[in-house]
């Protein structure tokens, strides 16, 4: 999807250039239909100009001291003509010497405009045809010409032009960029908002609290309200769950314990026992993935140090027997992203299964790194010094999506819980040999 | 040794206290929070188990209820909920293990065990003294290494004895917390007992091992084997 800032820019743009574009396309035709008005006006200025510097007698017509010096100049791109139809060249001015003109006839009293071209450039010429009585009813027909270089008429118009095309250019950006501050000034909020719930998936807030224009307060008063739905659902889910493993695990130990008093049939009461025990797992397994998978994107960060303190506190408890020397070696810093129950299942299981394998010695440690996106991560180290995890099974244990049922006889259905959890959050879980002689598991977490 | 079952689901209770009755406990049992806090604050408990979903009161309440009055008698928490939130939670306030339902009732047994051994300062299964070995798994007594048969009352009150070693134990103490409730307390049955095994644990009456302090109970004398 293309970004609003985007959409509206090129939206505006658009407008803009078709706009400044007929604006200039007007104001340029405008400029150079009055441009040749004037350059007309002007020709027939000069046709009057040469009239009243005429002069007719029996003899013919005489052009005398005409008042334009450029006349006069040869070259000077201005140029004259008097000619008549039985004299096509009565008169001719002194600057048209050597210059080859075309100059239109026409009917009496009209002028005529005509357009040419020569070596020397475009011309335009003016013609205005009269009859003159010469003594008593003789007539003379003359036809009075003036031609003039257009050069001075293009230089002006592309000098206008030129003018007009930097101001426009020069405006269009003005605007664009103004138009490209209010688009940024008026699209703030929604920055605010998308910064704001960035901030609640890191954890730093729990909703978006800030103050939002009229138009956004309801989508963001709308997810508030999704949010702490989605947080009501999830305590709620998590109680009935609960609610549901209590009411069928009770039932379950009556029946394991009737089970076990039970003494006529060996065969029933192992088929019996084994069933009940793998109820149990299925039961703990589905609650814990239906739990587990809706907690993640919308949850607080959670500090890791309090919640394995505790947990390798309550484990020396459990423990106590083996006395157990625990190094602990944990970063305050380190955070979770996610359900503080699924952090308890992750350590708590882990630790266990270190304790309950370990001769004497544990390691806990927690660390905080560096995760995708710039984001923390924290990685969770926990060593033991027992028997460890033999090659063949390293892969095993961690397959994830196994039924619970079929799990690695001998590592109980803790680490497939684990593997679940850690999967959901997109982290990651590796098993080698411990330094210490054991097992040595590594989580990732995101 | 006399223990404390606090759980609301009546066939399980029923069957907890049965098997526990087998196994030579002496078993109360309460079907809420606030009954079973009577019962451990006002008896003579040396174990609790305890369900944390419980009507009245909840497990979790009826735990720091005891601890904060001073009972220092191990608790196991016997629960259904298995979230390591709940464990440790269970465990920050007080318990001292945790067992999740269902469960087997011999896991339970070695648990509650263990925690009875514990809290007298045994840290291994076996009680040693000197001569006098009693292996609370096995609930067997050997004497110079040879296995001796004890009823069921004799070994409770010799284990009784054992745990409770170098401190006077008077016969009130020892009614309480080896017979039921409705037992006849006729102190003369407890003096019965220790004469039958005084003559059991030490035949030819050479390590002198129970001794009376008229008018104030008994005391096991013998140090215990490192």
């Amino acid at each position: 999807m293309v970004s609003i800032t985007k959409r509206l820019t090129a939206a505006a743009s658009v407008v803009l250039i078709g706009f400044v574009g007929f604006t200039g396309f007007a104001l340029e035709q405008s400029y150079r239909e009055s441009a040749e008005v004037a350059l007309k006006d002007r020709l027939q200025g000069f046709v009057f100009t040469l009239l009243a510097a005429s002069e007719i007698d029996a003899s013919g017509l005489t052009v005398k001291d005409l008042p334009e010096a450029r006349f006069y100049t040869p070259s000077s791109g201005l140029y004259a003509k008097i000619f008549s139809h039985d004299d096509p060249s009565h008169w001719d001015s002194p600057s048209s010497l050597g210059v080859t003109l075309f100059f239109p006839d026409g009917p009496i009293g009209q002028y005529i405009y005509q357009k040419s071209s020569n070596t020397e450039g475009d011309f335009m010429a003016i013609s205005f045809s009269v009859v003159w009585e010469v003594g008593n009813d003789a007539e003379r027909q003359y036809t009075f010409s003036v031609a003039e270089n257009l050069s001075t008429y293009y230089e002006q118009v592309s000098g206008f032009r030129q003018h007009l095309w930097m101001w426009l250019g020069g405006l269009a950006l003005v605007l664009l960029s103004i138009q490209v501050a209010i688009l940024r000034w008026g699209l703030r909020p929604l920055h605010q908002v998308a910064d704001d719930l960035k901030s609640i998936q890191m954890g730093d807030k729990s909703a978006l609290e800030g103050e939002y224009p009229s138009e956004l307060s309801e989508l963001t008063g709308g997810l508030n309200d999704l949010l702490i739905n989605e947080r009501a659902m999830q305590t709620r889910y998590r109680h009935s769950l609960g609610d549901l493993a209590h009411s069928l695990k009770t039932p379950l130990a009556v029946l394991q314990g009737e089970v076990e008093q039970c003494k006529e049939s060996p065969q029933l009461v192992d088929a019996l026992t084994d069933q009940v025990e793998r109820m149990n797992r299925i039961v703990k397994y589905q609650l814990q993935r239906a739990v587990s998978s809706s907690g993640g994107a919308l949850s607080a960060a959670l500090p890791i140090e309090p919640i394995t303190a505790k947990i390798v506190n309550s484990l020396q408890k459990v423990y106590r027997d083996k006395s157990i020397e625990a190094v602990v070696s944990l970063d305050e810093t380190a955070m979770f992203h996610g359900e503080e129950g699924d952090l308890y299942e992750i350590v708590g299981n882990l630790s266990d299964n270190a304790f309950k394998w370990c001769d004497h010695k544990v390691s806990v440690e927690v660390v905080r790194v560096e995760g995708r996106r710039g984001r923390d991560a924290a990685e969770i180290t926990i060593e033991d010094d027992g028997p460890g995890v033999p090659d063949a099974q390293k892969m095993q244990i961690l397959k994830r999506g196994v039924r619970a049922d079929e799990q690695t006889p001998g590592w109980g259905i803790g680490l497939s819980i684990v593997m679940e959890i850690i999967d959901g959050y997109g982290g990651a879980v590796v098993v080698k040999d411990s330094a210490l002689g054991g097992a040595k598991f590594e989580v990732r977490l995101p | 040794m006399r223990i404390l079952i606090i759980e609301d689901e009546a066939p399980l209770l029923e069957q907890l206290k049965n098997r526990f009755n087998e196994e030579g406990f002496s078993v109360d049992g309460a079907a809420d929070g606030e009954e079973g806090l009577y019962f451990g604050l006002e008896y003579p408990i040396d174990l609790a188990v305890v369900d944390l979903g419980l009507p009245k009161k909840s497990g979790m309440d009826v735990i720091r209820a005891l601890r904060a009055d001073g009972k220092d008698f191990p608790i196991l928490i016997l629960t259904a909920r298995d979230r390591w939130q709940d464990k440790v939670e269970g465990l920050e306030s007080g318990a001292d293990d945790y067992l999740v339902k269902p469960f087997q009732f011999e896991e339970l047994q070695a648990r509650v065990n263990a925690l009875l051994r514990r809290s007298s300062g045994w840290s291994t299964p076996v009680l040693a003294f000197g001569p006098v070995e009693l292996d609370t798994v096995g609930q067997v007594v050997k004497v110079d290494g040879s296995p001796i048969s004890l009823t069921s009352y004799e070994y409770k009150t010799l284990e009784y004895l054992m745990m409770h070693d170098q401190k006077v134990v008077s016969k009130m103490e020892l009614t309480e917390h080896i017979y039921e409730q409705d037992f006849d307390r006729d102190s003369n049955v407890i003096e019965v007992f220790i004469g039958r095994l005084r003559k059991k644990i030490d035949p030819k009456n050479e390590h002198k091992p129970i001794e009376t302090l008229r008018g104030r109970g008994y005391r096991f004398t013998l140090s215990r084997s490192t």
